[in-house]
């Protein structure tokens, strides 16, 4: 009786906490297409979501894309040009470019967009910036979503392309293959559908990374203890969420 | 003790206020002339701050009425009420500042956003109201975390007086401040205020602050204001509870075994 009671207002409670979401973002999205726009705001946003994020996203393609190679090569006996960049241009155009890249900005920008916007309003600066009339979901949350959902595929456009480069340096020096020969056999296996689910995933992951980070942001309480709980939340949530789609937009591009 | 005859800038009929089982205001009434210097005084966390954010709608009320200039700015849709928003110049009681922004563009930030200065003009007449405030130019440049607590007043006070309002809300200007500090904040609220020929309300814990900068006093207790009147007639209240509060003694009325 009792587990079932607690189910059940898990369940509410689930309930309502996406009713939540789905409004804050219907809001969001309103604010994103609707003047006045803070070009400035959107500018250090773009800088802060996609430059300073490459050095961390072009570490994490580059081994990614040499261990895919060094995996493929080692666990599973494939052993010519076309087998090692055929599974690294797979791998990292279709899965690993988007999910990893989603990831690791879900951690830091995530983060730090739920961190800032939630600090704002528990030192009542979301409170002064509506004295003086400037809408906190124009100002704060709109710039972080387009921002975002500008960043995020040509991040993971970047990621495919040194995904791709660790694969082929380690092909070359590694196991002595031809170089040219693998380039033309990568580009020969790179396919245009896997690549745009790429960039479409990046998209959706973009856009779920700055709504958590602002949701979660946006509504702190308490200090503090309630920037850190914020924090936690936006990645937490993110990351579930990213993955959660990611199968979702996989099976809507390859099942059939 | 308001005469009714003039329209009051601000006036508030029956707020009420709960927080869950926190009823914080329960029927505040109180009126504002245009001009006038009004001190809101009552014990720590006796609802002073959830009332100013009820009046400038960052909070809103259970029931009850707020009037500013005879419109119930309640019943307006957000638009209208951020065109309300515009008369108001607003200092908070944590100052506030947006800690992105240095401090010229934290004090410019109304003439840029809402009166579209061109960034250039708005930095001149920052540089301006620094100087106005007591500010040195020199710091324009600095950011929020870079100055002392009283330097933060400061700029907060700059901010809410650069668009030139014609009410402003002070919540708590001179807490936290050394004597000489809290008693030029308030002098140069004094002299803004007039500057500016606007309206103020202020509130305080500190009596001779309140005393300096306001015409009137008005005291909230338990959800209520339960006195108001000019500031010399405040020593012969007739107010048990208001003689404890100027007094600062810790016996009396007011239930001190338990903070709210
Ligand atoms: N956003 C809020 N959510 C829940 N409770 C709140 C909120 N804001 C204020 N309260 C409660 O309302 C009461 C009055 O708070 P308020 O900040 O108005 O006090 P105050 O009179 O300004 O006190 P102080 O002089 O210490 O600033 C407190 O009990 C506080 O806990
Ligand atoms: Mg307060």
């Amino acid at each position: 009786m009792k587990l079932i009671r607690s189910l059940g207002s898990f369940f509410l409670y689930s309930l309502s906490t996406t009713g939540r979401i789905g409004i804050f973002t219907g809001v969001s999205l309103i604010h994103c297409f609707s003047p006045p726009f803070y070009r400035k705001v959107l500018w250090h946003q773009l800088i802060e979501i996609g430059f300073y994020s490459l050095p961390v996203v072009g570490l994490t393609a580059i081994f990614t894309g040499m261990v895919l190679a060094l995996q493929s090569f080692s666990g599973f006996g494939f052993s010519n040009e076309n087998t090692i960049s055929n599974v690294v241009v797979w791998g990292i155009t279709r899965e690993l470019g988007p999910v990893l890249a989603g990831l690791i900005v879900a951690g830091r920008i995530g983060a730090s967009i739920a961190a800032e916007i939630a600090t704002m309003r528990v030192t009542e600066q979301i409170d002064a910036l509506i004295t003086l009339s400037t809408n906190p979901y124009k100002y704060l949350i709109a710039p972080r979503i387009i921002a975002s959902v500008i960043m995020l595929p040509m991040l993971v456009l970047v990621t495919d392309i040194i995904g791709v480069m660790g694969g082929f340096l380690v092909s070359i020096y590694d196991f002595g293959f031809d170089p040219v020969i693998y380039l033309r056999h990568t580009w020969n296996n790179l396919e245009f559908v896997g690549f745009i689910s790429g960039i479409v995933k990046a998209i959706v992951f973009g856009f779920i990374i700055a709504i958590m980070g602002s949701y979660h942001g946006y509504h702190a309480t308490g200090g503090s203890q309630g920037v850190g709980r914020a924090t936690t939340n936006a990645v937490v949530s993110s990351s579930i969420l990213l993955l959660l789609f990611n199968f979702i937009i996989t099976a809507a591009f390859f099942i059939k | 003790m308001i005469s009714k005859s003039k329209l009051a800038i601000i006036e508030t009929t029956d707020l009420y206020k709960a927080f869950g089982n926190n009823k914080v205001l329960r029927g505040v009434n109180l009126s504002i002339q245009k001009g006038e210097s009004l001190a809101i005084i009552g014990t720590s966390g006796s609802g002073k701050s959830v009332l100013i954010k009820n009046i400038i709608g960052l909070l809103d009320p259970d029931s009850g009425a707020v009037r500013i200039k005879g419109t119930n700015v309640l019943s307006l849709n957000d638009k209208r009420r951020g065109e309300f928003n515009r008369k108001f110049g607003v200092l908070f009681q944590g100052a506030a500042l947006f800690d992105s922004l240095p401090i010229w563009e934290n004090i410019a930030f109304g003439l840029i956003q809402l009166d579209g200065l061109d960034r250039k003009t708005a930095y001149e007449k920052a540089q301006e109201t620094m100087l106005q405030v007591g500010l040195s130019p020199e710091i324009a440049k600095l950011y929020p975390g870079e100055l002392s607590g009283g330097m933060q007043k400061r700029v907060g006070l700059a901010r809410a007086i650069t668009t030139k309002p014609e009410i402003i809300f002070f919540d708590e200007p001179t807490t936290g401040l050394d004597p000489i500090m809290a008693s030029i904040i308030d002098n140069l609220i004094i002299k803004n205020v007039r500057e500016l020929g606007a309206t103020a309300l202020t509130i305080t814990h500190d009596m001779s602050s309140a005393r300096r900068i306001a015409d009137k006093i008005a005291m909230i207790h338990e959800g209520k204001i339960i006195w108001n009147g000019p500031v010399n007639e405040i020593n012969n209240s007739g107010n048990s509870i208001v003689e404890q509060f100027i007094n600062g003694s810790s016996s009396g009325p007011i239930d001190t075994s338990v903070v709210r």
